[in-house]
């Protein structure tokens, strides 16, 4: 299983902080760039998984040291296959590069000769000849080694992978088809070479009893089959060189797309901001209008109510001119009958009064006969009498009323 | 060199991503892209390399290139939607410009016109029957009134009528201007 990387990162910090025997024996001050080698290794190949193991030299020496365990993914013949490798890093690591090593399983069998595999698994290629610090890194190894063993795979499944019926049939057909293993017959016995050097494998068949399943490239071996792999291999490297060719070309037009587009998108939406914000003053300029309408509309049955109430009130006084009076004094009225009565008194008195003085006149001119005068003198003065005795009734009719008003605390007056 | 013995092993194989030799495609994409590409045949792969047509077309049918396509046109569709909506309403609008000017001008202007003219006609009204103008109006009477008695008086000096007739006719008049000088002093000395 893969690990988590949170494990994995907290793996990694606390064995390079460990001290005391169980230590790894890298400086100090190359540490942190170890850790970021792993991190990124098992970010780009979840296949490779950091441990440590004690690794023995060649003097006997044993030392505990970080690998990285795994497979490595390879294309070969356009068909996807996962190499077992154990990457160690030696104590000078990063300052020296890595001892990578092919892990094969049992039913598998290391290519001799390989021209970057030795028989004991020890990988040798120019990234790891050239290793440089501190640019050189584990990422791309794993990907110079996947370039690599995709052109030359390092291993191959063995033709019988049954380890029981493997003693028995095993010396009659090795000797004919393969004449270059028939020297070293104890490695075919054996499940693999590097097992044969580790001593303390000695339980590794039984410990692996069931291997995972895989498929590897057929043996190269049989004369028919290199007839084959020869007549397939120029269309084959030219697929494979293609498709890498496509998918290079592939990513980077897919991100040249992704950014036009991008771009587009922004665009896109800038746009539909301004549209959203001409909508809104859109409906902001339609509901005036129709409020403005409305508004109008109300003025105008304002004005039509208006209308038809005047002209009905015209239609009412039409006819009450005051103009059409005989007599302008009677647009005013008296404000009871006494106030009328007085006022009719007073009038006549006052003529008769003028009457007299005109007779006057007339009689110093000559104009009137002496008796006629005395006669109508005589007449008028009768007359006014009546009319200031009527008046002297009214006056004191209405100061009783008047009385009486006041009493009843509230006061009226004629005019 | 140095061969090693291991003092524990463990061959712990995890499922593995598959992935290309391309170094800076990630291993996701790539994987999907080779699944894709080694179905192919190598005329087609040849083909692919040198025919821009058929490799545009290739892009085109990858699902990230389609989901991409896809988001795009989303929003185009939605913004050609928008601005439809914002050219609907021109109609609207000029349809309510064209009633407003139609209120305005026609209808309420009418409407404010004939109620001007019966306002018009009622201030006239108004003030042929105001008190000002009655008390002006039995004022002048009073002096019609007035003129006719002195008139007639002169005419009974000048010896023109008999005195009978004249005395008659005399105090009528002054009964006449008597009541409308009362009345007119009363109106006017009224708080009504």
């Amino acid at each position: 299983m893969v690990q988590p990387a949170p494990a994995m990162t907290q793996f990694l910090n606390s064995v390079l902080s460990q001290r005391g025997p169980s230590a790894v024996p890298y400086s100090e001050d190359t540490k942190w760039l170890i850790r970021q080698h792993l991190v990124a290794l098992t970010t780009a190949f979840p296949s490779l998984e950091p441990k440590t193991a004690s690794f023995t030299h060649n003097d006997g020496r044993s030392v505990n040291l970080l690998q990285a365990d795994g497979t490595i993914p390879m294309t070969f013949q356009g068909v996807t296959y996962n190499i077992p490798v154990v990457i160690w890093l030696m104590e000078s690591y990063p300052r020296h590069p890595p001892c990578v090593y092919v892990n094969p399983t049992r039913d598998m069998i290391i290519k001799r000769p390989h021209p970057h595999v030795n028989p004991s698994g020890l990988v040798s290629v120019p990234y790891l000849q050239n290793w440089t610090y501190p640019s050189s890194n584990l990422v791309d190894l794993i990907l110079n080694l996947s370039l690599h063993f995709g052109r030359d795979p390092p291993l191959y499944s063995q033709r019988r992978p049954n380890p029981n019926t493997n003693p028995n049939p095993n010396p009659n057909p090795n000797p004919n088809p393969n004449p270059t293993p028939h020297p070293h017959p104890p490695p075919n016995y054996g499940n693999s070479s590097p097992s044969n050097l580790s001593s303390s494998s000695s339980g590794y068949p039984h410990a692996h009893a069931h291997p995972p399943p895989r498929t590897y490239p057929p043996s190269p071996y049989p004369a028919p089959s290199s007839r084959v792999q020869s007549t397939e291999d120029p269309s084959e490297v030219f697929k494979r060189n293609a498709i890498n060719k496509l998918v290079e070309m592939v990513h980077g037009d897919v991100a040249a797309l992704r950014k036009t587009r991008e771009d587009e998108m922004e665009g896109l939406f800038s746009l539909q901001g301004v549209l959203k914000q001409r909508e809104e003053s859109l409906n902001r300029g339609v509901k005036e209008m129709q409020q403005e309408m409305e508004a109008l509309e109300q003025q105008l049955q304002m004005v039509l109510m208006n209308t038809d109430v005047l002209e009905g009130w015209l239609r009412d006084n039409q006819g009450k001119k005051m103009a059409g009076l005989e007599n302008p004094e009677d647009a005013f009225e008296c404000a009871d009958v006494l106030s009328k009565q007085m006022l009719d008194c007073t009038a006549a008195d006052l003529a008769i009064e003028d009457t007299l003085y005109a007779l006057d006149k007339a009689l110093q001119v000559g104009g009137v006969p002496f008796d006629q005068y005395l006669r109508s003198v005589r007449a008028l003065s009768r007359e006014q009498f009546f009319h200031r005795a009527t008046a002297a009734k009214v006056r004191a009719a209405q100061l009783q009323a008047q009385v009486a008003n006041m009493a009843a605390r509230s006061q009226h007056y004629g005019c | 060199m140095s061969s090693f013995i291991q003092g524990s092993q463990e061959h712990h194989h995890g499922s593995s991503s598959s992935s290309t030799s391309t170094s800076h495609v990630p291993p996701g994409q790539a994987a999907g892209l080779v699944a894709i590409l080694k179905d192919k045949s190598v005329d087609e792969l040849r083909k692919l390399l040198s025919n821009k047509d058929a490799y545009q077309q290739f892009l085109s049918s990858l699902d990230e290139v389609k989901i991409q396509n896809d988001v795009n046109d989303d929003l185009c569709k939605e913004n050609l939607q928008l601005a439809d909506e914002n050219l609907q309403k021109e109609p609207r609008i000029v349809e309510l410009r064209n009633q407003n000017k139609i209120i305005c001008t026609t209808e309420l202007a009418m409407a404010q016109e004939k109620l001007n003219g019966l306002e018009k006609q009622k201030e006239e009204m108004m003030k042929l029957n105001s008190p000002l103008y009655l008390l002006q109006w039995i004022q002048e009477a009073m002096n019609k009134t007035e003129a006719e008695s002195e008139n007639l008086h002169q005419q009974v000096l000048d010896r023109e009528i008999d005195i009978g007739a004249f005395l008659q006719k005399y105090k009528k008049l002054r009964t006449a201007y008597h009541r409308k000088s009362l009345v007119h002093l009363a109106a006017r000395t009224s708080n009504i």
